[in-house]
């Protein structure tokens, strides 16, 4: 049971990276009252509930809902890209279009936002991004 | 459920508690114990309370040895006449009206 919470104190230690710094405190006080929590299933559960915690806000926060609509269309469009018939020419030229492309619309963000800092907030901005990687979707 | 006040039962169980010692820092695995919520649903709730700032948190002065300094929340002044209000409005479970449970509460922390 011991390594059973030394593992889900790393979880939520890694998983309180993504909050925002106001949020991260909370995170932090969780993982600190651990320590008073009676050891085993008690202090696990203490520790899962700061998981649960962080995972929670970092959706409000809007970080986890990018990355995860970006891996599930990413894993869609790898699907329906990687599926035809054996030996057909085009399948290989497929599978290399989609990862590149894939690799592009997560590098570049991410590239930018080092070079220009994050995006602006706001709902104008969130569509104009949503429907960029929309219009890419059927060309892929 | 929601009750008129606007807040969950299990956020008027955590003002409940905190109100019984408005003057006393309290940690979270006590109001935890005290009002038997896990921590994945009492946290969120201190966060909203103290971003509507009716609860004030600070760490630990002094680094205890053994153990992290640990994480103190109380109601604010705004929180306190919150608490009041909403637990008077709050229907009780066992026909006692809450606001007074929450003296009922005082007394035993002041006792």
């Amino acid at each position: 049971m011991s390594w059973l919470t030394g593992v889900m104190a790393a979880l939520l230690r890694c998983s309180a990276g993504l909050l925002p710094a106001d949020r991260r405190v909370w995170a932090d006080a969780l993982l600190a009252e651990a320590g008073a929590v009676p050891a085993g299933r008690h202090r696990l559960a203490w520790l899962a509930g700061g998981v649960r915690l962080t995972v929670r806000e970092a959706a409000l926060a809007r970080r986890l809902t990018y990355p995860l609509a970006f891996a599930a269309a990413a894993v869609g469009t790898a699907w329906s890209a990687w599926s035809g018939p054996a030996g057909d020419p085009a399948i290989v030229p497929n599978r290399v279009g989609v990862i590149a492309l894939a690799v592009i619309l997560a590098g570049l963000p991410w590239a930018i936002r080092r070079v220009r800092g994050p995006a602006a907030g706001g709902r104008a901005v969130r569509l104009v991004r949503t429907g960029g990687y929309a219009a890419l979707l059927p060309w892929s | 459920m929601a009750y008129r006040s606007g807040f969950s039962a299990q956020t008027l169980a955590v003002l409940a508690d905190l109100c019984a010692t408005p003057s006393r820092w309290r940690h979270g695995y006590g109001i935890a114990r005290d009002t038997g919520l896990k921590s994945g649903t009492l946290y969120p709730i201190l966060i909203r309370l103290a971003d509507r700032g009716l609860v004030e948190a600070r760490w630990e002065d002094e680094q205890p040895a053994g153990r992290p300094r640990r994480h103190l929340y109380r109601l604010t002044p705004d929180g306190l006449a919150a608490a009041a209000a909403a637990l008077a409005q709050a229907p009780s479970t066992d026909g006692t009206p809450a606001g007074d449970r929450v003296q009922g509460r005082r007394r035993v922390a002041a006792g």
